[in-house]
């Protein structure tokens, strides 16, 4: 039998005993494993007895297949028997020199457990909730926006290049009298200001007329992503063909048409729509507001005591939730952490923040939920289901079989603990 | 002869298990010269058991080449000792 001794940091340590007779059912497993492999003078292979295998190669070569057996059987029986919540793998404790055959032995093996939740104040919290409303000037921006979009480039017949103008240019680039590679197109389309070229270009251009040939001398980058460009002084040849400018729509009930948005025709429509989609959006995230603080007051409110070992493994499990991601763009994950601009260690102690944080909602959230008896219906299960199987485009007798009914029941659970914490929130 | 030059070794394979099993019938290599008597008795004295019946056989020899040498592989004599219901021989036990 298992003997429980709780340490510190929400880790529990198993001091476990281990019978002569189980090992002996721990190598008679072992030997079944490898018997069809034996080849021992005299005996066809596979016919080998134990004993004679023993006599032969020794007791000991079925050692360590025999203690993953028995650790195994006497560890999950322990874990079942004492009730416990194992959040990590155990760290197993054996002194292997003790182990012989017809012999009982003792292990001892560490584990982290959920840990206990005392709950601090969690509900009727204070909010000053934001409001919904939405302001004409809000309205008015969201439709400045709206037009700039539909911007239409013109012809600029003459005058000269202004920042904000989209010029229409050849170019090829010289370094030290010689044209490399990429340096050249034709009918270029650059807005000057927008940053696509290297510093300074952008700038000379200015001032510039339709038709006008012209020699631009800039400096690469010493941080040019090409290797053989950087810091190096060049020469572009333009050829401007011609300027465009940004001609932004007057807000007219023709502009309004051209949008072609199914049932609006006036300002005034697309104004009250705009409204509507404006408000829809604030309401939306007003309410992750108030999820956001009932969540974070109440698990900071809390007091519990999570293990390093349950942390890291929420961390391991995060990071390849994140390979997979990348790998369906077809990166690794260092490409892809370059890509976001953070390095690895940064990531990693990102990850680490992230999982903890992510343990201490779901523990507080699973920990209020009992305190408040809050549980699912078979209803609501069902309902779920329902839900999954159309978002993932499946047969619920499928889903039924993919997704643990315990696992649907949890997120039951925790929306409607969610749902009670906001509606719990007092205003200010 | 001595009991311990008699009895040369005990023959394990499949079959001689097999037949420990369900004859209680044991294996040896025996010296070519011994015969049933000396067989019996030197069995009785090493292992301290009752034997109930001797056979033995004449293994003849057989042609071996390592390489292109030839040669034989020795001549021994098998017995296979009877021995009372009860009684067992460690080093054969399965």
């Amino acid at each position: 039998m298992a003997k429980v001794e709780t340490l510190s940091n929400s880790r529990v340590k198993l001091t476990i005993d281990v019978s002569a007779d189980l090992f002996e059912k721990g190598l008679d497993y072992a030997f079944d494993k490898i018997k069809d492999d034996v080849e021992i003078k005299g005996f066809r292979k596979g016919k080998v007895t134990r004993k004679v295998y023993e006599q032969h190669k020794g007791v000991e070569n079925l050692y360590e297949e025999a203690l993953n057996y028995c650790l195994q059987e006497t560890y999950t029986e322990a874990i079942m028997a004492n009730d416990l919540q194992v959040v990590s793998q155990p760290k197993i404790d054996l002194d292997v020199q003790n182990v012989k055959k017809g012999e009982s032995f003792t292990y001892t093996a560490t584990v982290a457990v959920k840990p206990d939740v005392k709950l601090g104040e969690y509900k009727n919290l204070e909010f000053e909730k934001p409001s919904n409303d939405v302001t004409e000037e809000e309205v008015i921006a969201e439709i400045t926006k709206l037009r700039e979009q539909n911007a239409e480039l013109i012809v600029k017949e003459d005058g000269e290049v202004e920042q904000g103008d989209t010029a229409v240019f050849d170019f090829e680039g010289f370094i030290d009298g010689e044209a490399f590679e990429g340096g050249k197109a034709e009918n270029h389309e650059l807005e000057i200001g927008s940053g696509q070229f290297i510093p300074g270009f952008e700038d000379k251009m200015i001032g510039m007329k339709a038709g006008e040939e012209k020699d631009i001398e800039v400096k690469f980058p010493e941080d040019y992503q090409a290797e053989n460009l950087k810091g190096k002084d060049a020469v572009f040849k333009v050829k401007l063909h011609e300027i465009k400018i940004k001609e932004v729509p007057e807000l007219t009930d023709d502009f309004v048409k051209d949008l072609d948005k199914e049932g609006i025709e006036t300002v005034e429509a697309l104004k009250k729509d705009t409204r509507e989609n404006l408000e829809k959006q604030k309401t939306e995230a007003n309410k992750n507001k108030a999820i956001d603080f009932a969540v974070d007051s109440a698990s900071k409110n809390a007091e519990m005591d999570i293990a390093d070992e349950m942390i890291v493994e929420e961390k391991n499990r995060m990071m390849d939730n994140t390979k997979r991601q990348a790998q369906q763009y077809g990166l690794d994950i260092d490409t892809y952490l370059q890509l976001t601009g953070m390095d690895k260690e940064q990531f990693e102690s990102k990850l680490m923040q992230d999982a903890e944080k992510s343990i201490r909602y779901n523990l507080t959230i699973e920990a209020i939920s009992k305190e408040e008896g809050i549980d699912a219906e078979e209803e609501e299960i069902e309902s779920k289901y329902k839900e999954l199987a159309e978002q993932h485009n499946m047969e619920m007798e499928q889903l039924r079989t993919q997704v643990n009914p315990d696992a649907v029941k949890q997120e039951v659970v925790f929306k409607k603990t969610i749902d009670f914490l906001v509606d719990s929130l007092q205003t200010k | 002869m001595l009991s311990s030059e008699i009895i040369k070794r005990p023959i394990i394979t499949e079959k001689s298990m097999q037949l420990v099993e369900e004859q209680n019938k044991y294996t040896f290599s025996v010296d070519k010269r011994a015969n049933k008597i000396q067989v019996k008795k030197a069995v009785e004295e090493l292992f301290e058991v009752t034997v109930l019946k001797v056979n033995i056989l004449n293994t003849k020899r057989k042609k071996k080449r390592v390489g292109q040498y030839e040669g034989f592989k020795s001549e021994t004599a098998k017995a296979i000792v009877t021995l009372a219901a009860d009684n067992k021989i460690e080093i054969f036990s399965s």
